[in-house]
């Protein structure tokens, strides 16, 4: 592990779970999916499909969009968490805001185009949000924080790669704090995209099963606060765990499918595992990509396997808890990886019935107590981006 | 700072590679119910698509992965690299592949979601270019799209340079662009960006009108590690790069003090005095208000640091997108690469020196970011 390892001082996390890591990991000991009924849009064709939809009780404030409104909630969790609201002034201007997204604001501006197209006119302050960037500009403005605002749109590893961007403005001495994560929200085009593609499951995904049907969609936020482990000590901040290492790789294979071969999938793993200082033997966790698609477990599970060989660790996909997240899923497996570390807990792969013979691994089936002092999180997407994130526990 | 006073390099450009309207606009149609009908535009219309690309492999590629891919085929031509694991793709983008998306909205919205097109959402997502790249061209090294409205091009290049900087890459491609769109330029027409006289844009040159004209293009740079072992291929080093955030959001005027001081430390961590700039080469796009900031804040800086100092525009050649800055730096990147000021470049103010070394790129953008390239041959 590097000198002054990547410290994680904050947690932020809002999904279909609910909101705060405390029930997020109660949750996910209970085994108890987030997937239901959609509600925040209508459709025709596929509103009959479950999807991890955030609570409806979260309140979406006048005039934010979702994505905004979910974005803030989790980054300011993220900041109270690590205390960051008493950073001092000059210490907020090198703090920085990176943000994974992949809508952006399109829920609002389907309803624009909607009303364009049905009605002959719309009003284009709808278009307001429509921009993935509007979401981190507004969780600095509103948050106070003034280092490098950067918003990546690297499809479903958003999240993560959001994460690595920050681990690197830290380590290269750019900015002291920043705050890190990704969000996105269901949308009609994201349903019906996926829906169009067949890769999703009518009756909930099932990861790494036999009888797997495709993806859940998913929507949330989640943030980590990061900074050195040298400035955490000296502010006195609680340090949760430690990104230890990071990589990632492309597939440059085609737009969707992953290499069946697992190769890029594994040179992210193998970098972010060497970048850590560690042997695949060190690995207690695996939280994988697992999306429920026939290709993307296949290929994952190749990679791992190759990574890993025999000895392959406790390996779980959280899918089925909170659905396919997209940008958010990255930032939110984060925080599963740090809560695993910290309650010593590896979640179950939910919705796992008979393993897929060809993945020759067994995913965890139920919540497990285990000693986890390294985890590894997955993270892929379209384009064949493959981001790895390996955590190691505070001591 | 640099060290011993010595001119620093940020990063080595070694190929470039440049997608842009061949600097005429003409009539784009908008869609019905937001505005106008038409608008001038500066729209690509040939894209060197078959000089580094078979025609099989671009045949369901979108208007944007088109641009992007192109200019970063002809970049990598000209760099002289070899694709593979160490090579990275660092893409700026501030709407994405509109087209598509709006092409799969359409459909969905007037045929109730019955027949959706599954290639229109895959070309839909931010990352297609990027990724498009990699598949074309055998990059298998990180891939990042930046989508950061005006500065997307910027973070992408800062985020590249940090990568190599970091020895987890040996190059990276750099590309910004954006497309053009109907939906897009009928809605910021109603922000009032675009004017309603049809006029092509002459920046800089005080003609009282109002508005720009939407254009499209990418650009895209090879980068490596200043100090590599290297085999002489070069197009340009970047001393520094630098973004700055904005201060009072959507606050009209410009703070001349504050853009003067941010110019001075972009000359001061290049290690070069501002006296030594040959040409400052400005995202100016002929909208009065806007050229207005350009013209108050270069005549402060020639004033109070540089004295005499050639100025020049290139927004006339693509019209105004969010990335357009990335058409500046090539074109800039080529200036110092031939030692001359192109004819279509026109400058406003004729550098002091025959042969051009040094291009100092600035940016001023609406949201009050702004930016700034120290180009040197």
């Amino acid at each position: 592990m590097r000198q002054d390892p990547i410290a994680v001082t904050g947690m932020g996390v809002i999904s279909a779970l609910g909101r705060g890591p405390d029930d997020t990991f109660t949750a996910l000991q209970a085994q108890r999916t987030g997937l239901g009924p959609l509600s925040i849009f209508s459709s025709a064709r596929w509103g009959h499909i479950p999807v991890g939809q955030v609570p409806s009780h979260f309140h979406i404030p006048s005039g934010d969009s979702r994505s905004m409104a979910l974005a803030c909630a989790g980054a300011r969790d993220a900041c109270l968490n690590a205390g960051l609201d008493e950073l001092p002034s000059a210490e907020r201007e090198k703090t920085a805001v990176v943000l994974g997204a992949c809508t952006g604001g399109m829920l609002e501006s389907e309803e624009f185009l909607r009303e364009l197209l049905q009605v002959g006119q719309s009003d284009i302050r709808r278009l307001r949000h429509h921009t993935c960037a509007n979401a981190t500009e507004s969780v600095a403005r509103r948050l106070g924080l003034n280092g490098q605002r950067l918003t990546v749109s690297d499809a479903c590893a958003s999240g993560a790669t959001a994460i690595t961007m920050a681990c690197e403005m830290i380590a290269s001495g750019e900015e002291s704090v920043a705050l890190a994560g990704g969000v996105d929200t269901l949308t009609r085009l994201t349903l019906n995209g996926f829906c169009s593609l067949l890769v999703v499951a009518d009756d909930g995904c099932r990861p790494f099963d036999a009888q797997r049907k495709g993806m859940s969609l998913g929507e949330g936020a989640a943030f980590l606060t990061l900074e050195s482990r040298r400035h955490a000590l000296a502010r006195g901040a609680r340090i949760h765990g430690y990104v230890a290492g990071w990589a990632c790789s492309c597939d440059a294979y085609h737009p969707t499918a992953p290499d069946p071969s697992g190769d890029g999938a594994f040179r992210a793993m193998q970098g972010a595992l060497a970048m850590a200082g560690r042997q695949p033997g060190d690995v207690n966790y695996v939280n994988a990509h697992g999306t429920g698609t026939i290709d993307n477990d296949l290929a994952e599970a190749a990679a791992i396997r190759r990574l890993f060989g025999e000895r392959v660790p406790m390996v779980s996909s959280t899918k089925r808890f909170f659905g396919h997240a997209l940008a958010a899923a990255g930032a939110i497996e984060a925080v599963v990886c740090l809560l695993a570390m910290r309650h010593q807990a590896v979640p179950a792969n939910l919705g796992l019935r008979q393993v897929d013979e060809r993945v020759a691994f067994r995913p965890v089936v139920a919540p497990s107590p285990a000693s986890v002092d390294v985890a590894m999180s997955n993270s892929f997407g379209f384009g064949g981006t493959n981001c790895c994130l390996v955590f190691s526990r505070a001591t | 700072m640099p060290v011993d006073g010595a001119p620093s390099a940020l990063v080595t450009i070694r190929g470039v590679g440049l997608v842009r309207p061949d600097g005429i606009a003409s009539p784009l149609s908008l869609p019905a119910g937001i505005g106008a009908a038409e608008c001038l535009a500066y729209q690509c219309k040939r894209l060197p698509i078959v000089e580094c690309l078979p025609p099989v492999a671009v045949r369901r590629l979108d208007r944007l992965q088109l641009l992007m891919l192109t200019a970063a085929g002809l970049a990598v031509r000209d760099a002289g690299i070899q694709a593979g694991p160490s090579v990275g793709v660092f893409a700026g983008t501030a709407l994405g592949s509109l087209g598509a998306t709006v092409e799969f909205l359409e459909n969905m919205i007037c045929l109730d979601e019955r027949e959706p097109k599954p290639a229109k959402f895959i070309n839909s997502v931010h990352n297609a270019a990027a990724s498009a790249i990699a598949i074309q061209l055998g990059c298998k090294g990180s891939n990042h799209t930046v989508t950061h409205d005006c500065v997307s091009l910027e973070m992408a290049f800062r985020r590249a340079a940090v990568a190599l900087e970091a020895g987890r890459l040996e190059h990276t491609i750099v590309v910004g662009g954006d497309e053009l769109n109907g939906y897009f330029v009928a809605a910021t027409q109603q922000l009032g960006w675009w004017r309603t006289v049809s006029q092509p844009l002459s920046p800089l040159e005080d003609t009282g009108i109002w508005g720009s004209l939407p254009g499209e293009g990418a650009a895209a740079f090879v980068l490596e590690k200043p100090g590599r072992p290297t085999d002489g291929h070069r197009a340009a080093v970047i001393r520094s790069m630098q973004i700055g955030p904005p201060s009072a959001r959507d606050s009209p005027a410009v703070d001349v003090d504050r853009q003067c001081r941010f110019l001075q430390d972009v000359c001061d961590e290049a290690g070069v005095s501002p006296a030594e700039i040959d040409l400052m080469l400005v995202g100016a796009n002929g909208d009065e208000l806007v050229d207005a900031r350009y013209r108050s804040v270069t005549e402060a800086f020639s004033a109070r640091v540089v004295g005499p100092m050639g100025l020049g525009c290139f927004k006339q050649l693509c019209g105004e997108f969010c990335t357009a800055s990335g058409i500046g730096l090539a074109t800039a990147v080529e200036m110092v690469r031939s030692g001359r000021v192109p004819a279509k470049i026109r400058p406003i103010v004729p550098p002091c020196r025959p042969a051009i070394s040094n291009v100092l790129v600035y940016n001023i953008y609406p949201n009050g970011y702004h930016s700034a390239f120290w180009v040197s041959g």
